[in-house]
């Protein structure tokens, strides 16, 4: 196997402070504008507050919108049953990272009655 | 090659019907779907169960598979028998969903020149000219939670088709130095942009997808930005109060204990969680540590605490 001189690479972190237009949006999803304002209508996605006449994305959005593509894709959700997936997956996620943490705090023992 | 049973692998029998092929993919797709599915082999599941229903849903095809016979086993060693599709045409371009670069060797070795078109006068027959861009790759990479505070540099490698330039295919590995800054958190994503498949032609590189994972850490436990860790403290710490030494993934720390302070009690260390604008918080929550009664000095000093100390932990239960 020939081993070439690894690439140094600069990397994007995906942040939310960082903005992204529409365009940019879908570019980066490879998806049509048209169906990320979809999405935006179904509350999928949500630009950040205006700030001036164009909408602004966080850059967050990038991973939820190819998700939703994704679920689209490969279950043939709908545009309200994906909306309700996303929503739900959140949730998990945020219960399981609570769970975690009370699973190492409490490991129960067996106690025995007199 | 290994044999693919793609009746085992969607659960039916091979006599099953189109409708419960397809209920079966169905319940399989959404139980093992990686975006839903969080279990390390869901993903292979998932594109197992694709490949499976890609042949077992087009008639033409599941005729042509079941013609190699039943006697196949799942993974057993396979070489498609020479012309074993004689006789059977596939219409269209090959597939219609699903991840095709990404189907088995088996799967391949079947139906790959129907998909491809090559030799068969399909759609990108001959020289003419093809452009599509490259897909993108999604990688989970795993950090110890100290790196968040200070970044850290992985050297991933990556194993990816590439198509040179008589059009050959080979499996190519490529090996990138990723610096990941200080910072992130978990369930972020890292773009890297142009490195995930090739384009074919003009068309552009996929990007690379990296999701930040922590592993799991002995002391810490992280929601967020905020880090949160037990400390262990002597009773009498906990009661008089007293300044401790807390192990921050940044050095240790001096914190001061309030008197009388309760099992549990969580004391704040502002913008000492991971880095960031805010910063997250680091918690600390008291956990009082017994002292183990076991030498006589120190029973003795519990038997002097029962005898001079009105205190009954089970006063407010009413026994």
């Amino acid at each position: 196997m020939p081993t070439e001189k690894p690439q140094t690479q600069s990397v994007q972190i995906l942040e939310e402070c960082e903005e992204i237009t529409l365009v940019e949006l879908s570019r980066i999803c490879r998806v049509h504008t048209e169906w990320v304002v979809e999405l935006i209508q179904e509350g999928v996605v949500e630009p950040l507050p205006a700030q001036g006449t164009q909408w602004r994305f966080s850059a967050t959005s990038i991973v939820r919108v190819q998700k939703a593509n994704r679920l689209q894709r490969d279950l043939g959700v709908n545009l309200a049953g994906t909306a309700l997936v996303l929503d739900l997956l959140d949730k998990i996620e945020a219960l399981e990272a609570r769970l975690r943490g009370i699973a190492e705090a409490s490991a129960p023992e067996n106690a025995d009655t007199d | 090659m290994e044999y693919k049973d793609y009746y085992k692998i969607l659960g039916v029998e091979r006599n099953a019907t189109q409708d419960e092929i397809k209920r079966a993919y169905r319940k399989r797709a959404r139980t093992y779907h990686p975006d839903v599915n969080k279990e390390a082999d869901a993903e292979a599941k998932f594109k197992e169960a694709g490949e499976a229903y890609e042949v077992l849903k087009d008639p033409e095809k599941r005729t042509a598979y079941n013609q190699l016979g039943a006697n196949w086993q799942q993974g057993q060693d396979f070489r498609a028998p020479p012309n074993w599709d004689a006789g059977f045409e596939f219409s269209g371009d090959g597939h219609s969903e699903g991840d095709a670069a990404q189907f088995s060797d088996f799967f391949d070795s079947l139906f790959g020149g129907a998909r491809m078109g090559g030799g068969r006068g399909g759609p990108f027959a001959g020289r003419a000219q093809f452009h599509a861009e490259g897909q993108d790759h999604h990688a989970k990479i795993e950090i110890d939670l100290r790196d968040a505070f200070s970044g850290a540099k992985r050297t991933i490698t990556l194993r990816g088709p590439e198509v040179d330039a008589e059009g050959h295919v080979t499996l190519k590995e490529r090996t990138l130095n990723v610096s990941i800054p200080k910072g992130v958190r978990e369930g972020q994503h890292i773009r890297l942009a142009g490195q995930g498949a090739p384009g074919i032609g003009k068309g552009t590189a996929g990007d690379l997808y990296l999701e930040i994972r922590f592993a799991p850490d002995r002391l810490y436990r992280v929601d967020g930005r905020d880090v949160y860790m037990d400390l262990p403290v002597a009773p009498w710490e906990a009661a008089l109060g007293a300044s401790v030494k807390v192990p921050t993934p940044e050095g240790p720390v001096m914190l001061k204990v309030p008197p009388g302070s309760a099992q549990g009690r969580t004391m704040r260390l502002k913008g000492r969680g991971i880095p960031g604008s805010p910063p997250g918080d680091f918690y600390a929550a008291l956990k009082i540590m017994l002292p183990p009664a076991e030498s006589d000095k120190a029973k003795e000093l519990y038997r002097q605490m029962e005898r001079e100390l009105p205190f009954d932990p089970r006063a407010g239960l009413g026994v």
